[in-house]
């Protein structure tokens, strides 16, 4: 889904280290200081340029924002929550004798700092899941050099899930028109058995592949084409004061 | 002899125990278009893959170019540059995450460079109709752009055999008219082209021969007409006579053209012979 939708030809040109680096930087500033106004700093200028290039529906804005933030939410809110042997300053439950489930000030701000701080860090990977297509992120493995191994094995294990994937929607698909849905039984039961046949097919579809590899002259190492990319400077430095100003702010924000 | 390709003895079972060809001998005439027919589960693909080194017989052998085949893996490098086989399936032969990587796939496999690779690249999706695909990820296609994808990576690498392995499955009318055009174009270049096929018009019209399996053996290995007016051997081998050849029969026990008049291969020919 993510690598549907459409990039504008600029952010896709430019050199993927750069992106890589200004990402890493980013989620990096947000762990290291924990301040909601640079998180949400770094948010906004994030989805800016999300949807300033890529041309996302609204349904999938939506689907990819809303349950994240969710989900985020959820485990924030539980992390404000502490048992102690004291009654909280905002909120108490007796839970057994001297033992309290309370909410203090204190958690409520750890709350609210866990929960910027991962929204940015999101934010900041959808940037750069959306801008960099799999194989320019080979490209970042490539220049960082890791192993061969390593770059194969992550090339196919991506093709890898997409067939699994599908081998698995249109087994229960076809098992669903066959009235796999009727009871919690026969869905319990439909389920195992398209788990052992996606094993199985999987398996069977690697030999295919492999063979296929063979057959075009694969001898033991897969090679890759080199991509040129454009350095913009303006991006650099863009990127740059992004990365200043999410510091900044943080700083800021630390010392009043 | 001009047998670019010829099988001795062929004899090959899968590990499970399924015998799947038997004492296959067949020839395949440099340039000439050879269609492999036979029931499902007769063994056509499996023949496929000993034709290109992949399946390795137990018994028996593969001749390429008059010289048996060489299965060190250098001599099975040297083969599969000359012999190029495109699967049946087309998502068992895409594995790379862009399309443009996956038809350099065997180009680099052959020690082109990255530039010569993407000049090759942008020659072969100009001619297949792929240059707006090239830098799509592979699963986000169709299937007969998958089908297009998987030709291309084979056909760029410009082996003087293309083997294909029932091309027309997965697409609809007009883009097997487009892939069998495409195929028509490599044996005017001169390239040996041998397809799987079940449609039996198709084989009449396109086939200069013809090989037959029936049940792992090869039952007729010779001329497309001479195959077609064999009635038995097209009913042993659970084969359909193709719509042409019950008219022209038809025609010919009613008087309305001569005995020894030519076998017509489509339509058009029917039609000068009626006249
Ligand atoms: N990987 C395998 N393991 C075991 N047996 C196999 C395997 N692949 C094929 N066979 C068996 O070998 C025989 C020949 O199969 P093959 O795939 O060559 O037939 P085919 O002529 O290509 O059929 P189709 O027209 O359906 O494509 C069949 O009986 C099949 O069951
Ligand atoms: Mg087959």
């Amino acid at each position: 889904m993510i690598n549907s939708v459409y990039v504008s030809e600029y952010i896709k040109n430019i050199n993927p280290n750069i992106k890589a680096v200004f990402a890493l930087s980013v989620i990096l500033s947000c762990i290291i200081f924990k301040e909601p106004l640079g998180c949400i700093f770094a948010m906004s200028v994030m989805w800016v340029i999300i949807i300033k290039n890529c041309r996302l529906s609204k349904h999938l804005i939506c689907h990819i924002v809303l349950w994240p933030i969710l989900f985020i939410a959820l485990s924030s809110f539980m992390v404000s929550f502490d048992i102690a042997n004291y009654r909280g300053e905002v909120f108490s439950l007796k839970i057994i004798n001297n033992y309290f489930l309370t909410v203090n000030a204190q958690g409520i701000k750890k709350a609210i700092r866990l929960f910027f701080t991962s929204a940015a860090s999101l934010s900041t990977m959808y940037f750069l899941s959306f801008t960099t297509p799999v194989n320019d992120i080979v490209y970042v493995f490539k220049t960082i050099k890791c192993p061969k191994e390593i770059t194969e094995l992550f090339m196919l294990i991506y093709r890898f899930i997409f067939i699994v994937l599908n081998m698995a929607q249109s087994i229960t698909t076809a098992q669903n028109c066959r009235m796999a849905q009727r009871t919690f039984k026969t869905r319990i039961n439909a389920m195992a058995l398209m788990l052992s046949s996606v094993f199985v097919l999987s398996y069977n579809k690697s030999l295919f592949m492999y063979n296929a590899m063979l057959s075009r002259c694969y001898s033991g190492e897969i090679y890759f084409l080199n991509q040129k990319y454009v350095s913009s400077r303006k991006f650099v430095i863009l990127a740059v004061f992004i990365v200043f100003t999410v510091v900044l702010i943080s700083v800021l924000e630390r010392i009043y | 002899m001009d047998y670019i390709i010829k099988t001795q003895d062929l004899n090959y079972s899968y590990h499970n125990g399924q015998k799947a060809l038997f004492d296959v001998d067949i020839g395949i005439k440099s340039g000439e278009k050879t269609a492999v027919i036979g029931h499902n589960g007769s063994g056509k693909s499996t023949l496929f893959l000993c034709l290109n080194g992949i399946n390795k017989p137990q018994k028996g052998d593969v001749f390429f170019k008059g010289k048996e085949i060489d299965y060190s893996s250098k001599g099975l490098l040297n083969l599969r540059r000359s012999v190029g086989i495109v699967f049946q399936n087309p998502d068992d032969m895409i594995f790379s995450s862009s399309v443009r990587q996956d038809i350099a796939f065997g180009l680099l496999n052959m020690g082109f460079s990255s530039s010569q690779a993407e000049e090759k690249i942008k020659s072969i999706s100009k001619f297949l109709n792929l240059e707006n695909l090239l830098d799509k990820p592979v699963h986000a296609l169709s299937g007969g752009e998958k089908k297009r994808v998987s030709l291309a990576g084979v056909m760029v690498m410009e082996p003087e055999v293309i083997i294909l392995d029932e091309p027309g499955a997965y697409l609809d009318t007009v883009n097997a008219k487009t892939v069998y055009k495409i195929i028509e174009g490599l044996s005017q270049k001169g390239k040996t082209v041998i397809i799987s096929s079940h449609n039996m018009d198709f084989v009449l019209n396109w086939a200069d021969s013809v090989v037959v399996l029936k049940d792992g053996k090869a039952v007729f290995c010779g001329r497309t007409e001479d195959l077609f007016l064999n009635n038995e051997l097209l009913k042993y081998a659970c084969l359909d006579e193709p719509q042409i050849i019950k008219t022209y029969k038809m025609l010919i026990n009613k008087g309305v053209i001569k005995i020894n008049s030519p076998v017509p291969k489509n339509i058009t020919d029917l039609e000068m012979l009626i006249k």
